[in-house]
């Protein structure tokens, strides 16, 4: 891939600007140098920052080596981790059988994690149930459930939510499932549908990642070492993990280091440019048993992407020529501190108390082919952190959880332009209001009780409030207040009728909503050609939606399935629509009231969308033989526009799973698998411009794509797996729009061989 | 407010109260039993409760706790939850499922009749578990609950 050389910069290291103001125009030169030395001063910590993370975890990493007795570890997985893919938090945040519980629910155990060997979370999610998402980028996808995708996808690290207030709807970094390093998985819970217990953010459905934790049964002390290897990207991707257990301390200390090359698509797509980037990751987890009943967990994760590359906009047939479109920094930082306590009190039988601390940063650095001395770095960056209270009491037959959600964000953001040859440069207004804040208080309430031996009831409600703070003063629009407070409540009602032992039949109602968060309320930016820009928008409501479901679950000794019918019913949708400032449809700079050629058109997200998406989710698995397991799901989703009758944005097609696979526990426990993932044709908007606009009505092909899988042991220590992924090497993605130049998903690998190797110690 | 009403209240809270106090009302019918080799004649409510919810790992003499728990829909391991734990059955299930969620312990295992509960106990050293009365006991030793 033609790598683009930065005409001027000091460092490989992105720049890492934490504005502590802006100005619109141009700053005198001693004003600016002032301000710019803050700019480095803060980069410089943020570097800093990731060296000390890196210095701490090594020290962790050192202290784990040594601290407990050298036992081998056993092989294969561990039998916490097989009972564990039994439970699910996720759907009213105590852990229940995924059987009992009232909802839509898969579980991914370590096991299948191990076996999908997937380099993204995408990779691992989107074979699952309900699930797809849109490719935007090699390494990133943006998850889509019910219709609803990223700010309506409620996505969690061991139950803390990593949604922050610049979640957005597809467009740029966070929401992309990038910022989680997928070797420190244990398990994936994903809950489709409104989720009411757990955040507002919740609509279209929850992904809940369990991370790693300490040893399992009397281990004093254990790793691996694992190595990933994709052809089609020529990515290579390097895990270590490290655990055990000392006394009263269990800990699981890990990192990743990955490099991934650009993507060769299937059929005659080939290599698509400018699709690599680097990645390296960091974990760890510290538990002390402070009794046989309480515990404390001090928890650490950061990720970072590198040399990631606006592809859209680099590719010849974008509009705009660039000479350089880099997407950075891409970065999470995330710290838990969590208490349990499982004694019993006249209040409680269960107490969690996490409280957490998330940085999130992404930004934005283009040279244009018109001006290629000049740099425009756009920089994000949310600050978070909040604490969640849970409790839970039986009385009776019920069973009580109830609690407290608080979090507050502070949000940086700014523009600075560069003049490379003279190293001389402007900061202004970024994409956001800088320094606004965002608070949410909830508190919540869930019960779940039998009302006879053969129907429970489950039923939560949750009380929310969401206060946005911030203020400025913008050139032509003058003063912008976003000083605002949303107050709502989500409700569930769930009844289960036990039809037999092992059948359940299941129907639900819900109501929720979403409060709009600050990339919603104070965005300002000229798009693409600059013929439009957006505009902020304070006064927004909530989301809303009325969810209404039915389904019935299945479970022998041999077979576990599922299937659930869903109608969810939007209003208040936040869509970018035309809009006016002060009468008029475009900005005035000229004065004379009539849009002359330079004044772009006025966009403003509003409260205009309304729908109806409807669908099944379908989901098997049968063992015929201890050898042998059948196991697939298929998923309809359709969704309209309740105004116009066009295809709701991003409604998936219909989509599914079928595969077979063979298991042997023979000395070296070899398996084989052979699956097919079937995507329909599908015709959507594509929601890049306004939602409601038949001129953007653009369809997407179907595909069928085969994976051969396989692996086994060698030795006691070693494992390896093997897979051919699109043996037909189909060209296919999800969302790639045949007309549109920019703005679509990138072509998915094709035929490709991925190896994996694991060294357990 | 008319007597209609007032009767329709009073019905439907002596209907909570007997869906609320109903479990309680079974009397307690089981018996604690444990491995021969356990030096052991009676033992406290308290006691057994750690013993079966791991929270005691070891008998006075050093030997090693293995607990054995009978199915959740057996109708002895409700009265054994409700007389030995203060606590249904489901309580008891959600504190392991909180403790495996957790990564930290993992529940006793579990016999789905009291003849596989008795041929554990026989069997394994260090063994404790409960019975109905009126499961037969030889080969292992019964222990008084006080």
């Amino acid at each position: 891939m033609p790598r683009i050389t930065r005409i001027s910069r000091p460092t490989d290291v992105p720049p890492s600007p934490a504005p502590l103001a802006y100005a619109w125009f141009a700053l005198p030169n001693r004003r600016f140098a002032k301000f710019d030395a803050a700019l480095n001063a803060a980069a410089a910590m943020e570097i800093t920052g990731l060296r000390l993370s890196t210095t701490i975890l090594c020290l962790l990493l050192a202290t784990a080596t040594f601290a407990g007795d050298a036992i081998p570890a056993t092989t294969g997985v561990p039998s916490k981790s097989k009972l564990s893919e039994r439970l699910i938090y996720s759907v009213d945040r105590t852990p229940e059988d995924t059987f009992e519980t009232p909802r839509a629910v898969t579980v991914i155990g370590r096991d299948d994690l191990l076996r999908k060997n997937g380099m993204t979370l995408s990779d691992i999610l989107m074979e699952e149930a309900g699930f797809t998402a849109i490719p935007e980028r090699n390494g990133e996808s943006t998850p889509i459930m019910r219709g609803l995708l990223a700010r309506h996808i409620l996505v969690m690290v061991d139950g803390v939510k990593i949604n922050d207030s610049l979640w957005r709807t597809n467009t740029v970094t966070r929401e992309q499932l990038n910022l989680i390093d997928v070797s420190q998985i244990e398990r994936i819970e994903i809950v489709r549908g409104v989720v009411s217990v757990l955040g507002t953010e919740a609509l279209g459905g929850v992904v809940n990642i369990i991370t790693r934790r300490g040893a399992d049964g009397s281990a004093g002390f254990g790793g691996t070492i694992g190595t990933r290897y994709g052809s089609a990207d020529h990515s290579v991707a390097m895990p270590i993990d490290v655990w055990g257990r000392n006394g009263a301390i269990s800990y699981h200390v890990g990192g990743m280091l990955s490099r991934v090359g650009d993507l060769e698509a299937g059929g005659n797509v080939g290599r698509q440019p400018y699709t690599g980037y680097d990645q390296r990751g960091a974990h760890a987890n510290v538990q002390l048993a402070l009794s046989s009943d309480k515990s404390l967990t001090v928890a650490y994760q950061a990720l970072e992407q590198r040399g990631v590359k606006f592809w859209q906009s680099l590719v010849p047939a974008a509009a705009v020529k660039y000479n350089d479109y880099s997407i950075e920094p891409v970065r999470m930082r995330m710290a838990t501190a969590a208490y349990q306590d499982l004694s019993s009190r006249v209040w409680a039988d269960a107490l969690n108390v996490s409280a957490y601390w998330n940085v999130q940063d992404d930004g934005t650095s283009r040279i244009t082919a018109a001006k290629p001395t000049i740099e425009e770095f756009s920089f994000n960056k949310d600050r978070m952190i909040g604490v969640n209270v849970e409790i839970g009491k039986f009385i009776g037959s019920h069973h009580l959880l109830y609690g407290i959600d608080v979090s507050a964000e502070k949000i940086a953001s700014a523009t600075r332009t560069t003049n490379l040859p003279t190293d001389t440069a402007v900061v202004t207004r970024g994409r956001y209001t800088n320094g606004a804040t965002y608070q949410s208080g909830s508190i919540f309430v869930n019960d779940k009780f039998n009302v006879t031996r053969f129907v429970t009831i489950a039923a939560g409600a949750r009380y929310g409030s969401f206060r946005t703070k911030g203020a400025e003063d913008i050139p032509i629009f003058g003063k912008i207040d976003l000083n605002s407070t949303k107050k709502d409540t989500t409700s569930a009602f769930n009844v289960t009728v036990h039809a037999a032992q092992r059948l359940n039949f299941i129907a639900g109602a819900f109501r929720g909503f979403r409060a709009p968060n600050l990339d919603d309320m104070s965005k300002y930016f000229l798009l693409g050609n600059r013929a439009t820009v957006e505009i902020p928008n304070p006064s927004m409501s909530p989301e809303r939606i009325k969810s209404y479901e039915a389904g019935v679950k299945y479970e022998t000794s041999s077979f576990a399935g599922s299937a659930f019918y869903f109608d969810n019913r939007l209003s208040d949708v936040i869509v970018r629509a035309p809009s006016t400032w002060n009468g008029l449809s475009f900005i005035d700079t000229s004065g004379d009231g009539k849009q002359q050629k330079g004044e772009p058109s006025i966009l403003q997200n509003r409260n205009l969308g309304r729908a109806i998406i409807r669908g099944i989710e379908a989901e098997f698995r049968y063992k015929p033989a201890p050898w042998l397991l059948l196991f697939g799901n298929y998923t309809k989703t359709e969704g309209s526009d309740r105004s116009t009758g066009l295809p709701f944005p991003y409604i998936q097609p219909r989509f599914g799973t079928a595969a077979v696979r063979y298991t042997s526990n023979t000395t070296h426990a070899p398996w084989a698998e052979l699956s097919l993932r079937y995507a329909s044709s599908s015709k959507s908007t594509d929601g890049s411009a306004t939602v409601i606009d038949v001129n953007h009505l653009e369809t997407s092909p179907g595909f069928s794509v085969y994976t051969l899988r396989g692996g086994a042991s060698l030795g006691e220590h070693f494992v390896v797996t093997a897979a051919i992924e699109n043996l037909m090497d189909t060209r296919y993605s999800y969302f790639r729009y045949q007309t549109l130049s920019s703005y679509t998903a990138i072509y998915l690998p094709g035929r490709q061989l991925v190896l994996g190797t694991t060294y357990r110690f | 407010m008319s007597a209609r009403f007032k009767q329709t209240i009073r019905l439907l809270l002596a209907a909570t109260f007997s869906v609320a106090i109903g479990p309680l009302a079974h009397a307690a019918s089981f018996k604690v039993v444990v491995n021969n080799g356990v030096h052991a004649e009676s033992l406290s409510k308290k006691s057994v409760s750690d013993l079966l919810m791991k929270k005691t790992a070891k008998w006075d003499g050093g030997e090693a706790v293995v607990p054995v728990d009978q199915i959740e829909a057996s109708a002895v391991r409700s009265d054994f939850s409700r007389a030995v734990h203060g606590k249904p059955t489901a309580a008891v299930k959600s504190y392991w499922n909180q403790q495996i969620f957790s990564g930290r312990e993992l529940p006793p295992v579990e016999k789905p009749s009291d003849a596989d509960v008795i041929a554990f106990v026989r069997s394994t050293p260090g063994a404790i578990g409960y019975v109905s009365e009126s499961a037969s006991t030889e080969g292992v030793r019964v222990v008084a609950v006080q």
